[in-house]
């Protein structure tokens, strides 16, 4: 009997013992993940750390990391956040200061400040960053040279451009996105809306993009909605489209660079001019957004698991990570000011898309409001904006400031409540 | 163990699932519904009664999801039934031979087979403006391109047709199954007696399969209070709020993007007892109709 107990007592040590730690990571799928899993492996070896993604399209993300979160169930240690959402979860506790678990070794202070910046709330750093997104003008040299056009460099002329290109269905002249929510089609009209000289919010937090120049904004965007292939269509939608020659110009994303280059999935290598994006009555905008990795402060509750959180935030976000990301195709996708400035990365892109994105760089700025309310508030201003792209893209009547009057009415009971 | 004793053992696993899987998530569906939990903030949630049933009906979105939802109602078990009992007579008359009235009924119920999330996706395409083969057969005579299910106006239309395509087929199946079973005496009876097929069918047909077909229509009538995963896979309830019925809306608010958990119950709450009253009232009220 004695001997029973002893060989139990022994084995029970020995599971205590090779229970490993595990991560476990709350991300969206993105393609430069796929080469990044590839690599777990080397990161499981050399720390003994076991790391597990759950993945979730980008709006089920951020409601399955809310309810993770807010419910207490903490099933995450790490969560994949972005500037839209960072202020809701820093301002309930749900995130740990990350320097203070990111490992000294990969070097916090690498990451470009700005991209820092967007994923801190009241100076404190909660996420690394792992990717940042601004827009660019996209566009067909060769259809513009076919019509004898000049690359468009304010709203007014890219308009022209759009509609000289326009011939449906062989060719549209451009494509946007009009599928509702707040990272949806109120993300892409967001810049239109400053270009125009419009904002979301005055210097007291009223909503007030009910004003004229909002109003205005919103006509311009519907007259792109109409050169369209459909009203209601996704981001992947339109570089789909974009990519199999279907589209004339579009302003958007500069990270979908990556995908339009590579000729297995883009028939546009070769093909292409770049820009900034066109300026408006109030000067040229482009969007910022920045994704990054977080460490959940409900899910990892013990000081062991902080720092097996960081130990995987740190390798993940490493310099060397992020290099072999640009090896891979994937370059855009990075966070560190020597990445941008390596060999390997200016040889990779041409250098007229080079200088796009220095434009780009001049006018980017935060297009949103990172308040705890914003998912809510730009939600319905999409239900909205996508009632009135679908009823002028079908020939049904439709009343601009009706429709933004509503949704700021929305803002105010939200922001009141 | 008594006879009685053996029945209640059986009944054992089918109260704990009921307890587990219906009664316990619908009673705390109740209690959040009388408070005001909020995903967006950690300060605990504080009793505030009927609130939430309150600011319901001054929801113009809320009273837009109702709508939708009687509208997808009324429009799918119409459309199905319309289906069936014009389809099926056709069918049975006409295709005499036993083979061919094989083929009819597999072809029927095939639709039905289909998973709703893959039918929804196929339709989806079917739809597409620009590759969908329904414009295609429109361009063939030189009309279209149409948008469907960006529409406003033709979005609930285009979604309905897709679910009256799964039951309207399926029901006209089992209700030919339905004819073959009436006695050959009464149709002869009836024939003798000069009646023409309209009135053979609307005065003896119909009246003698209604019995058995009416638990099919409730049948349905549950299914289209619960299309979620259907419509969503469609529009999301788009374009706008076109196609929101009150189980996506509750899902926006709830866990979708608002993060307002109680508000979300309190909807839930509403529509199960918005079914069970309309569904207990239609079904006396046809009952009593064929009664009489």
């Amino acid at each position: 009997m004695r001997r029973l107990v002893l060989i139990a007592f022994l084995a029970l040590l020995a599971g205590i013992a090779s229970a490993q730690q595990v991560v476990e990571v709350l991300a969206q799928p993105r393609p430069e993940w796929e080469v990044m899993e590839r690599l777990f492996p080397e990161f499981e070896r050399e720390t003994g750390i076991r790391v597990n993604i759950t993945y979730f399209a980008e709006l089920e993300r951020r409601s399955r990391s809310r309810l993770d979160a807010s419910s207490g169930a903490g099933q995450f240690d790490v969560y994949y956040i972005d500037e839209a959402n960072v202020a809701e979860f820093a301002a309930n506790g749900w995130l740990v200061p990350i320097r203070d678990y990111y490992p000294e070794e990969y070097d916090f202070d690498g990451f470009a400040p700005a991209l820092v910046e967007v994923l801190s709330q009241d100076g404190i750093a909660y996420g690394a960053p792992i990717t940042k997104e601004g827009d660019v003008m996209f566009y067909r040299q060769d259809l513009l040279d076919e019509h004898g056009l000049a690359a468009p460099t304010t709203l007014d002329e890219y308009l022209e451009v759009v509609q000289a290109l326009h011939d449906p269905p062989r060719l549209y002249g451009t494509g946007t996105r009009g599928l509702r929510g707040s990272g949806m089609n109120v993300w892409r009209f967001s810049p239109y809306l400053h270009a125009f000289g419009g904002r979301y919010v005055d210097d007291d937090g009223n909503p007030v993009f009910n004003s004229p120049e909002a109003v205005q904004a919103v006509e311009y965007y519907i007259e792109l909605i109409l050169h369209s292939p459909s009203p209601t269509m996704s981001w992947s939608d339109v570089m789909d489209s974009f990519a199999a020659g279907r589209i004339g110009i579009v302003t958007f994303a500069d990270l979908k660079m990556d995908t339009l280059q590579d000729p297995e999935r883009s028939i546009l290598p070769g093909l292409m001019g770049f820009g900034a994006p066109p300026a408006g009555p109030a000067g040229s905008v482009s969007n910022t957004s920045v994704h990054g990795l977080a460490i959940s402060a409900p899910g990892a509750r013990t000081e062991a698991e902080r720092e097996a959180a960081g130990e995987f935030i740190g390798w993940f976000t490493s310099q060397e990570n992020e290099l072999r990301k640009v090896a891979a195709g994937w370059g855009l996708t990075n966070a560190r000011t020597a990445t941008f400035d390596s060999d390997v990365f200016i040889d990779a892109y041409p250098e007229a898309f080079a200088d796009a994105m220095s434009g780009m760089l001049e006018v980017q700025r935060l297009t949103i409001v990172q308040i705890p309310e914003w998912g809510e508030i730009g939600d319905y201003l999409g239900i909205k904006l996508e009632e009135l792209f679908t009823a002028a893209f079908s020939n049904q009547p439709y009343d601009i400031q009706a429709a933004l009057d509503d949704a700021v009415a929305h803002a105010e009971r939200v922001l009141g409540r | 163990m008594s006879k009685r004793q053996f029945f209640y053992v059986f009944l054992i696993p089918t109260v704990v699932v009921l307890l587990a899987f219906a009664l316990y998530p619908l009673f705390t569906a109740i209690y959040y519904s009388l408070h005001d939990w909020d995903l967006r903030r950690t300060e605990p949630m504080a009793f505030i009664g009927l609130g939430n049933y309150l600011e319901m009906f001054q929801d113009a979105r809320f009273l837009n999801s109702l709508r939708i939802s009687g509208l997808f109602l009324v429009g799918t078990v119409a459309g199905s039934v319309l289906v069936a009992f014009v389809l099926a007579p056709f069918v049975h008359e006409t295709a005499r031979s036993h083979a061919l009235r094989s083929a009819c009924l597999f072809a029927f119920i095939l639709p039905a087979v289909l998973p709703r999330v893959g039918a929804a996706y196929m339709w989806r395409l079917m739809y597409d403006p620009s590759i969908g083969v329904i414009n295609y057969l429109f361009s063939l005579v030189n009309l279209g391109p149409f948008i469907f299910l960006q529409n406003p106006r033709l979005a609930l239309p285009s979604i309905i047709v897709i679910d009256v395509w799964q039951w309207g087929f399926l029901l006209t199946a089992l209700m030919m199954i339905l004819l073959r079973e009436v006695p050959n005496e009464v149709i002869e009876a009836a024939r003798l007696d000069g009646t023409n097929m309209l009135q053979l069918y609307v005065l003896i047909m119909y009246p003698l399969i209604l019995p058995l077909s009416l638990p099919l229509i409730f049948v349905k009538m549950m299914e289209s209070l619960r299309s979620f995963d259907f419509i969503f896979v469609l529009t999301a309830g788009g374009p706008g709020i076109a196609t929101e019925t009150l189980d996506m809306y509750a899902y926006w608010q709830g866990l979708g993007t608002a993060g307002r958990v109680s508000y979300a119950a309190a909807m839930s709450i509403f529509m199960v007892i918005l079914s069970i009253v309309f569904v207990t009232i239609a079904w006396r009220a046809l009952r009593r109709w064929h009664e009489s």
